[in-house]
């Protein structure tokens, strides 16, 4: 055998098989037999001759003959009148049975390897199993069901039979046939399983090897090559049904215990056997009551130990008990298992149980520490997590129960161990300290660092958290527990730690679109603008000749004009003429403002100017106070830009509902040093909707007829373009207030802001 | 007399009646180089360009109120004929001012050569080349130093405002205009 061991396995297989071509063969008469049919009268006369000349070969065939079901009936006492009873057939499957018993139980291996006698394999118990089968086989081809289509002794035959490749086997390499027995027995898996474990070859190929080198018929060989197998996955064979009834006789002889190797039943559904090969169920059970006597009747007519009935029922309750035993030991293992399996699972299912959807990475770690401190017990818990790879690390501690104590960021030195690095160790849980000797630095309170352990909680991509425990964590079930544990741990913080990414994101891209979308106002409107812009500097050129011609015919006109009406008439057209170009140069400044000049000017000059001319062209005559604060003399500004501005909130100050008073108030504003200045009439006020709209162009809340314009909208534009603000609101007095806030106003500002424009480069420079 | 005042190029003879010295002094001072002038080609007979003659006449402290018209030249460019037949119904019933017209920016450099306008009143959009284009060009040639030149323009925008005076317009007066306000400035440019 030590030989075959170094041999590849396709090779000993072949060894093997060769070796069993070289086991005695069947005596001429079986072989004989075994050629011959029933028509075949005078070869059948000459078998019989022979057989009786065999006084023991012959009373063993009489004996057998008379377990028949019919020889029972009949008197068979010679062998020729056997054939002339039962039929040649049922003779033939005697001497066969007779002859393989005699030929293999005589037979040693030819590779001279001792038989043991007492090993795993039985041959007495196989014998037992294979007459079970065979006359399981043979009750049941008689039945009406299947009378048409099987042979009863054909069927008789290929039950003894099927099992031949074990006995093959296990007389040519009967060690390592016991190896294979013991495999099988110690196991549980089937004998042919445990074969090809060890030898590389399944007994049913042995047997069927053997079938051939006998010259057994080929119905036979396939019978012994493929019982066992499902009947659906067959192939087509015309003695399918035979190989199906085989595997079903086999399964019966398992589920009464008559086996050779102790083995039950091996899960066998018979009813779908019985189904499948076409026998009714209850005639299964039926036959199983009479099995014991029956294969006990067979085992005496083949010259086997006497044996009772009852002694063999006691055997095989005796088996039946074995297994029970053995599936016993099995079964509180496998519910020791069981209970630690659901023991975590328990503690995976409440770890799940206390999940909150979008929960923080840091609640998360909690829980973890939570769901661990149930199952091992209080102890010691922290918690080192990692967001991404160049993120700080934070270190969470917790009470024996899992409740936060404090949160830190933590600043590992420099070259230690990553928390990445610590994926690729495959211990479930290692020393603290040994690992993260700088740890102590921050765990300086923990009771005794030393018995502080480190688990990687790895999933998928890596890990991200180490859980630091002081459980003992013992055993190999224990690990695995933790294990499966760790895994659920690690895949939460995972996800809560991808869905503080993903809300992150989320933010970001809100951010980003909020800004996108003001972007595109913007852009919206500076599209706008421009066209206007391009559009109002066309219509200037275009508008300004034809106003031109007008306004210069209407003033030749009103300096010939005597009659002073006529001429009021033509100096009006004059006037109108220039207030349309006016508002053409507006709606170009409106779209298209350009850059203030500023320069320092008393501001109260200026609003004295610009209250004076608004007022003239407001056509009105309110009283107007001019109050400017102390430190407010000169200021930086575009005159004519916020002239026009000012003089714009004037004159609708003016003009506005019931006002007979304007307040004009310049202050600084204590808090950013912006420069204020209010204009509040006495009016009635203004309605939410004109608060909204008035700096809209071309809005206005004036009575009907009243001219509508870009005056506060042209206002806003200019106060921006001075970087400044404006807001019309009704004031505490109960009229409207405009204010407009300046920066930037202070006229030394204006150096300080060239040598500020100037020292940017060169800082850049240095 | 009011020949010599409108003619552009002097014989020695001529000059010397309008400085009122002898003609050998103008032959003297020509062939010194003092004023400046040109032979006739294929002659010897000396010319004395206009404007050469004032200088020298101004550089000796002679009067020239004699060369000068009591009218000021006035050319009006503007591509639109309605502005244009303004622009001549107000200036030509003025007597101070003797007016021509040119509609393009072509038109206004020619007539600019032949008429020595004392001040062209110029559009800004022209069909051809722009305002500020055909104030560069005048402003290059010495002969039109002294020429003054407003532009009279609807553009309402203050940067292109400024690159118009830039370009060496005397002053910008936006459309439409005050009439009398205009003539005060052209008058205040003119001296008169």
């Amino acid at each position: 055998m030590s030989t075959n061991r170094q041999l590849d396995p396709a090779r000993r297989v072949e060894l093997i098989l060769q070796q069993l071509d070289e086991l005695p063969t069947l005596s001429p008469i079986a072989t004989r037999l075994l050629s011959m049919t029933s028509s075949d009268d005078t070869q059948m006369r000459e078998v019989v001759r022979i057989v009786s000349m065999d006084p023991s070969l012959a009373s063993r065939i009489l004996k057998l003959c008379r377990c028949h079901p019919r020889g029972r009936r009949l008197r068979v006492v010679s062998i020729d009148r056997a054939v002339m009873l039962l039929g040649f057939e049922a003779v033939r499957g005697a001497v066969l049975s007779v002859q393989v018993f005699d030929l293999l139980d005589k037979a040693e291996s030819p590779g001279g390897e001792e038989p043991l006698r007492d090993g795993a394999f039985d041959r007495m118990m196989f014998w037992k199993h294979s007459i079970a089968v065979g006359a399981a086989c043979e009750q049941l081809a008689d039945l009406p069901e299947l009378r048409r289509d099987l042979n009863r002794n054909e069927a008789f035959l290929s039950g003894l039979l099927h099992d031949l490749g074990q006995l093959a086997l296990h007389v040519l390499l009967p060690r390592s046939f016991e190896k294979v027995c013991t495999l099988a027995e110690s196991t549980g898996v089937s004998i042919d399983q445990a074969s090809r474990r060890v030898l590389g070859l399944d007994t049913h190929l042995a047997g069927k090897r053997l079938a051939e080198h006998w010259g057994l018929p080929n119905s036979l060989a396939d019978v012994l090559w493929l019982h066992g197998q499902p009947y659906r996955s067959l192939p087509e064979l015309p003695h399918k049904r035979m190989i199906g009834l085989v595997s079903l006789g086999d399964a019966v002889a398992r589920r009464m215990y008559l086996t050779s190797l102790g083995h039950g039943p091996r899960g066998e559904k018979l009813a779908e056997l019985a189904e499948d090969v076409g026998v009714p169920y209850e005639r299964v059970e039926e036959l199983m009551g009479v099995m014991h006597s029956e294969v006990n009747d067979r085992a005496n007519a083949m010259g086997m130990d006497q044996q009772t009935t009852p002694e063999l029922l006691l055997q095989s309750i005796g088996r039946a008990n074995e297994t029970l035993g053995r599936m016993n030991r099995m079964l509180r293992g496998q519910a020791s298992l069981a209970e630690r399996q659901h023991r975590t699972l328990q503690a995976i299912t409440e770890f799940h149980d206390e999940r909150v959807p979008g929960a923080s990475v840091g609640h998360v770690l909690g829980e973890v520490v939570r769901s661990a401190a149930g199952v091992f017990g209080g102890g010691f818990f922290a918690m080192l997590y990692q967001a991404r790879s160049e993120s700080p690390w934070q270190l969470y501690q917790f009470t024996a129960d899992g409740r936060l104590v404090r949160s830190e960021m933590i600043d590992p030195p420099h070259g230690s161990t990553a928390v990445d690095d610590l994926a690729d160790d495959t211990q479930v849980s290692m020393q603290a300290l040994a690992m993260l000797p700088w740890l102590s630095d921050y765990l300086g309170d923990a009771e005794d660092l030393r018995h502080v352990r480190l688990l990687p909680l790895r999933c998928g991509w890596g890990v991200n958290a180490v859980l630091l425990h002081d459980c003992q964590v013992d055993g190999r079930e224990a690990r695995d527990q933790l294990a499966a544990l760790s895994r659920t741990w690690a895949a939460a913080i995972a996800a809560a730690a991808q869905h503080a990414g993903a809300k992150a994101l989320g933010e970001q891209l809100a951010d980003a679109n909020r800004m996108l979308i003001e972007t595109q106002d913007e852009l919206a409107r500076s599209q706008i603008m421009a066209s206007l812009g391009e559009m109002a500097a066309g219509a200037a050129h275009e508008m300004n000749n034809p106003l031109t011609v007008i306004s210069g015919r209407s003033q030749l006109l009103a300096g010939r004009i005597d009659d002073d009406d006529l001429r009021g008439m033509a100096e009006q057209i004059v006037e109108q003429s220039h207030r349309l170009s006016d508002m053409i140069t507006a709606l170009r400044t409106f779209a298209e403002p350009s850059r203030p000049d500023r320069r320092p000017i008393r501001l109260r000059e200026l609003l004295e100017e610009v209250v004076a001319s608004s007022l003239k062209r407001a056509n009105v005559e309110p009283t107007v106070s001019i109050d400017v604060a102390d430190g407010v003399d000169e200021v930086l500004i575009d005159p004519d830009h916020l002239g026009r501005a000012l003089g714009e909130l004037v004159r609708n100050a003016a003009e506005a509902e019931g006002s007979s008073h304007i307040a004009v108030r310049v202050q600084i504003e204590a808090s950013n040093d912006r420069l204020m200045v209010q204009v509040t009439d006495n009016g009635s006020g203004l309605t939410e909707h004109i608060l909204t709209h008035a700096f809209d162009p071309f809005f206005s809340a004036k009575p009907a007829g009243r001219q509508p314009g870009l005056g506060l909208a042209l206002a806003r534009c200019l106060i921006e373009v001075h970087g400044g603000q404006v807001r019309l609101e009704n004031g505490p007095g109960g009229g409207a207030q405009a204010t407009i806030w300046l920066p930037d106003w202070r006229p030394e500002q204006k150096d300080r802001r060239v040598d500020q424009m100037e020292a940017t480069p060169r800082r850049e420079v240095a | 007399m009011k020949d010599l005042a409108n003619k552009q190029i002097f014989t020695t003879g001529e000059a010397a009646e309008l400085c009122k010295v002898s003609q050998q002094t103008i032959i003297r001072c020509f062939d010194s180089g003092r004023l400046q002038g040109f032979r006739v080609p294929g002659s010897r007979f000396r010319r004395i360009p206009r404007h050469e003659l004032v200088k020298f006449m101004r550089a000796n402290e002679i009067p020239t109120d004699i060369l000068e018209s009591p009218t000021k030249r006035i050319l009006v460019v503007d591509d639109d004929d309605q502005i244009i037949d303004l622009f001549v119904d107000v200036l030509s019933r003025d007597d101070r001012f003797e007016v021509k017209t040119a509609s393009t920016g072509y038109d206004a450099g020619i007539l600019t050569e032949q008429f020595k306008p004392h001040l062209v009143l110029l559009d800004y959009m022209l069909p051809d080349i722009n305002g500020n284009l055909v104030c560069e060009r005048i402003r290059a040639n010495p002969e039109f130093e002294e020429t003054k030149i407003i532009i009279v323009s609807g553009v309402v925008n203050q940067d292109e405002i400024d690159t118009l005076l830039g370009s060496g317009a005397d002053d910008f007066v936006k459309k439409p205009f005050n009439i009398e306000k205009l003539v005060e400035r052209m008058g205040e440019l003119l001296g008169v």
